[in-house]
């Protein structure tokens, strides 16, 4: 897939009439690709835009700007410009993950009714073919068969999340968004999770695009990671590299903010101050009122997003990416 | 954590229950509600089977027992001799003129015991149309049994509530279905569609809502023309509270589908590609309905008395038509009341039910509730 | 450790909670002591009791479903007798004054445990108009210096804004102030940042820890984070299933992890520079209705023996590193 130029703002509104004052810029013009059975990690903080990006991509939001054209079948399609009874059979192709694994199974439908809804919807098999995979599928992820009458408030965190997997593989997709699909969920969960997310992309070539807050996450599951801030990228490049090897500024303070592990450690903390109001962002850089190493320049002059001339398909959006010698704190 | 297990296979069972029959079982819980529901059941099934229970035709009229008191107290299972006797009896009412004001007044004629049987042989009848008997559910061979009194032209009142149970019942009843279809439907459209169609709809339910519910009941009342028969006025009264009922739980029903709106399992449906009809019939509606159910029942109440309120003031029910509320007309006057108080027996009726609504709605109320949980 | 150090002592504290299907055993007989000035790490997953133990410390624990069935929270106050807390009464006059007073408590999520009609300087002076004896003014002045003490700026204008006008991290810093603003013994730390961003988590810890510093407090760190553990907590425990199942000093526990679930928790953790799988534990937290005879972790113990599944082991000691685990039977047992 390809996304050159989204944005999506949010308007504000007030008084009487309702008026618009402002727009919250969710996501502020954005550019990258993904290749087919790559994974993709999207890590950015609270207010970033990720996972407004995440639900943009597939259609959840109108984009306000830009284009996200997708491979259907050997054609680069735009997702902005289709009507929506065409989206419907283009939605064979993709599926989403939630993180919230409470409200994100209708707890008045059975896990029968659940997974096999997608497959309902672009009328595939018959209903007993369809419960038949949904039984497959189920014993895939780790779940029992015989549990598919049971309703969502009987199974844990984890087994949800397994059942919404099930749902999301039911109609083979090319593409999952996984929005956060392990954050609410215990460590040693989270574990299980990601290996069979990572076992599921192998057996079926999924492409991932893997949103989280948690860089440690992102890496195991991702080859490329992409950093975002109030609404901008700031970052992209292979998971080695971003650990390795930051070269934006954020990307470092984020990597400062990871946790140790050692007993009476400590972590160093780079940036000053809040994110500024999505409303009304600073002209210039998006980081500019929290960097360490802002300069005049900075508060003037958008940074563009620009390839790193040696690694490839590697990019960085900071005027002075080429002097600062960040640490990587590993 | 552990839990000491009480009665394991219970349990398992337990949690298989849906959502549904879990508020089931919560609802059982709630006695006076039990007791309320068993008490309409009996209500009903007794006016949809009027002819049947009761010992009087509708109409029927004895005009040599006007204004006759209620004989439900005088039923004796012994005699003034003392013996007992298994099936109960009443002594014969008798009438006769007083001298000094020409009302009839009732003594009861000691030498005649008219005893009470059940699935006796009285008037024929029609029932429903189609079923043709003349057999009550109880009555005397002979003589006359009115357990309730009776009117000014010697209806039996228990007969004429029974009768009347069928319209105070059922336009309450009825009116609620119609309100429910129209409030869910528009309230759905509202909340799931939101921008201009939301904005619109609900400046229409404030506007429908501004307007006192009885006074709007009042105006359209009289707009039914003096010539339809009683069936059309009966239909056009529920039309009517249909109509003006649907704008309260069109906004219960849309504040509940916008909380659920951006649930992630609704964004999952609609990633998945389903479109609004089936989200909302499949997702919403059945995460709104216990909701829908508790206004619902909670509104029938309020037409019961609506109805009663408007056939009290003439505006509603017209006969041969007969309802709780035409039928409390007849204390307009209070020196009626002082005289013949037996004829306030339709209010109770109407309190009882009115009070059984409310008290299921409650329990349905308490059982939806998920903080009481 | 000598006894006049110790602020909290519990004792063998069971919490049971009685619902319709039975009995649940939140706590199952924990053993811990805080003491002065330090900070004790309390670590386990989701349902494995931690937030309970420490509600009941102040008596806020569910009720009437939650019932302490028995033990003792010994409290040890400056210059007084010492209490047990276990023995008070719910809502009693005596645990009040102790509640916000003597020992705070600050949760996950700041939106929820801040009042969104009341603004913050309200909020602010509830708690010390409840337990100093100051006018309107003066609790004013001390609501003020709170909030700078948080390191929140333009403290003044602060006071009159409302919850949903302030960002994640600041009200997290708003529920410490509150917290602290009577200056407390104990704090106890439920999740504190959880529910943040990580560059606003790193400032949050510091913040805690420095006034804990500050004003010689002692803490109570709840979390299922291990990272946290190592930069904020002096000691830790372990918590599995109602029980305790590790108990040590957290450079002792860093260095060497005992228990078979302990080992787990650190290895299943996704680090920068994890090659290869991640070690998950096998299975899940157990079903409610299964009641292991032995070790409660054994169906999911990768080294578990024989006498894991007949008995429950009670703890081992070896030097001052306590473990619930057959496997280190050849130490003293206790």
């Amino acid at each position: 897939m390809e996304v050159k130029g989204l944005k999506k703002y949010f308007p504000n509104r007030k008084g009487f009439f309702n008026k618009i004052v402002s727009f919250n810029k969710g996501v502020n013009g954005v550019d990258f690709n993904i290749k087919k059975g790559e994974s993709v990690g999207l890590v950015g903080e609270s207010g970033s835009g990720k996972t407004t990006l995440g639900r943009c991509i597939v259609r959840l939001y109108e984009a306000t700007e830009g284009s996200i054209k997708f491979n259907i079948n050997g054609q680069m399609i735009d997702l902005t410009k289709v009507s929506q009874r065409e989206m419907k059979s283009i939605r064979k192709h993709f599926q989403m993950l939630f993180q919230d694994v409470y409200s994100s199974l209708d707890s008045r439908m059975r896990v029968v009714d659940i997974v096999t809804e997608p497959m309902a919807i672009h009328k595939i098999g018959t209903p007993k073919e369809r419960i038949d995979r949904a039984k497959e599928l189920m014993e895939r992820v780790g779940l029992s068969a015989n549990d598919i009458r049971k309703y969502p408030h009987q199974f844990s965190g984890g087994q949800r999340q397994r059942i919404g997997i099930t749902r999301a593989l039911s109609i083979n997709p090319d593409f999952i968004v996984c929005d956060e699909p392990v954050s609410a969920l215990d460590v040693s969960v989270q574990a299980q999770i990601l290996n069979l997310l990572l076992d599921l992309r192998n057996e079926f070539n999924l492409s991932y695009l893997f949103i989280a807050h948690d860089l440690g996450v992102v890496k195991y599951i991702s080859d490329r990671i992409i950093v975002m801030y109030l609404g901008k990228i700031v970052e992209i490049a292979s998971s080695e590299d971003i650990y390795e090897n930051p070269r934006h500024p954020y990307t470092e303070a984020l990597l400062a903010a990871i946790s140790k592990y050692k007993a009476g450690s400590s972590r160093d903390i780079l940036l000053r101050g809040n994110i500024p109001d999505p409303s009304n962002p600073p002209s210039g850089c998006v980081l500019q009122t929290r960097c360490a190493y802002v300069k005049d320049i900075c508060k003037e002059v958008i940074p563009k997003l620009e390839p790193i001339t040696e690694k490839p398909n590697a990019f960085v959006a900071c005027h002075f990416h080429k002097e600062l010698n960040l640490n990587c704190y590993s | 954590m552990f839990i000491i297990r009480k009665k394991s296979q219970q349990n398992e069972e337990f949690l298989t229950l849906s959502e549904g029959q879990l508020m089931w079982r919560k609802f059982l819980k709630h006695r006076v509600a039990v007791i309320s529901s068993v008490i309409l059941i009996f209500l009903y099934t007794v006016v949809i089977f009027a002819n049947f229970f009761a010992p009087y035709g509708m109409l029927t009229s004895y005009k040599f027992h006007t204004y006759a008191p209620p004989q439900i107290t005088k039923i004796n299972f012994f005699d003034k001799e003392g013996n007992f006797h298994i099936r109960p009896f009443i002594y014969r009412q008798v009438a006769a003129r007083d001298p000094k004001t020409l009302r009839f007044v009732y003594k009861d004629d000691l030498k005649q015991k008219d005893y009470i049987y059940f699935f006796v042989r009285g008037e024929p009848y029609t029932m429903l149309g189609f079923i043709n008997s003349d057999i009550h559910f109880f009555g005397v061979k002979e003589g006359s049994l009115f357990l309730l009194g009776t009117d000014i032209i010697g209806r039996d009142l228990l007969s004429r509530i029974i009768f009347g149970g069928r319209v105070s019942l059922s336009i309450g009843l009825i009116g609620v279905i119609i309100l429910l279809i129209i409030g869910t439907i528009v309230g759905t459209i509202s909340g799931y569609y939101g921008g201009w169609i939301d904005n619109f709809i609900q400046r229409i339910i404030e506007i429908i809502r501004t307007i006192p519910q009885v006074a709007l009941w009042m105006a359209l009342a009289s707009i039914i023309p003096k010539e339809w028969p009683s069936i059309y006025v009966y239909l056009g009264i529920v039309i009517i509270f249909g109509l003006i009922g649907w704008a309260g739980l069109a906004r219960e029903v849309r504040g509940k589908v916008l909380a659920i709106r951006r649930s992630d399992f609704i964004y999952a449906a609609e990633v998945s590609g389903a479109s609004a009809s089936r989200i909302i019939a499949k997702h919403i509606i059945p995460n709104v309905l216990s909701h829908i159910i508790v206004i619902a029942t909670l509104s029938i109440p309020i037409m019961i008395i609506g109805e009663a309120a408007l056939s009290f003031l003439g505006l509603g029910i017209k006969p041969p038509m007969t309802s709780w509320g035409l039928l409390l007309t007849q204390l307009r006057e209070v020196q009626t009341l002082k005289h013949f108080p037996w004829l306030i027996s339709p209010a109770l009726f109407l309190i009882v039910s009115v009070l059984c609504y409310n008290f299921i709605g409650d329990a349905l109320r308490d059982v939806n509730d998920p903080h009481s949980r | 450790m000598e006894e006049n150090n110790v602020l909290v002592d519990v004792r063998d504290l069971a919490v049971y909670f009685h619902i319709e299907q039975g009995i649940v055993k939140a706590v199952d007989g924990v053993n811990f002591k805080i003491e002065k000035g330090k900070s004790l790490g309390v670590v386990g997953e989701s349902g494995c009791g931690k937030t309970i133990t420490a509600l009941s410390l102040l008596l806020l624990h569910p009720q009437p479903e939650g019932q302490i069935e028995k033990g003792n929270i010994f409290f040890y106050p400056d210059g007084e007798d010492r209490i047990d807390i276990a023995k008070l009464g719910i809502n009693s006059k005596q645990i009040r004054q102790r509640r916000g007073n003597d020992i705070a408590m600050i949760f996950q999520e700041p939106m929820m445990s801040l009042n969104p009609v009341l603004n913050i300087g309200q909020q602010l002076m509830e708690t010390i108009r409840l337990h100093q004896k100051v006018d309107k003014n003066t609790a004013n002045k001390i609501a003020v210096e709170a909030l700078d003490r948080v390191r929140i700026s333009a403290p003044e204008r602060r006071m009159k804004e409302y919850p949903f006008q302030l960002s994640g991290g600041m009200r997290q810093r708003v529920m410490i102030a509150i917290a602290l603003s009577c200056n407390p013994k104990l704090l106890i730390a439920d999740e504190p940042t959880t529910a943040l961003d990580v560059t606003i988590e790193a400032e949050i810890l510091k913040l805690i820890t420095d006034l804990q510093k500050e004003l010689g407090m002692s803490m109570m760190m709840i979390t299922h984070d291990l990272g946290v553990i190592g930069e904020v907590t002096d000691d830790v425990v372990v918590m599995y299933v109602g029980k305790i199942v590790e108990k040590a000093s957290t450079k002792k526990l860093f260095d060497e992890p005992l228990h078979p679930y302990t080992k787990a928790l650190f290895k299943s953790r996704p680090e920068i520079g994890t090659q290869g799988r991640l070690s998950s534990i096998k299975g899940s937290v157990p079903n409610p209705y299964m009641q292991p005879k032995g070790c409660s972790f054994e169906p999911r113990c990768e080294v578990a023996m024989d006498i894991c599944k007949k008995k429950a082991p009670g703890f081992f000691d070896l030097g001052e590193h306590l473990v619930s685990c057959w496997k280190y039977s050849d130490g003293e047992g206790l």
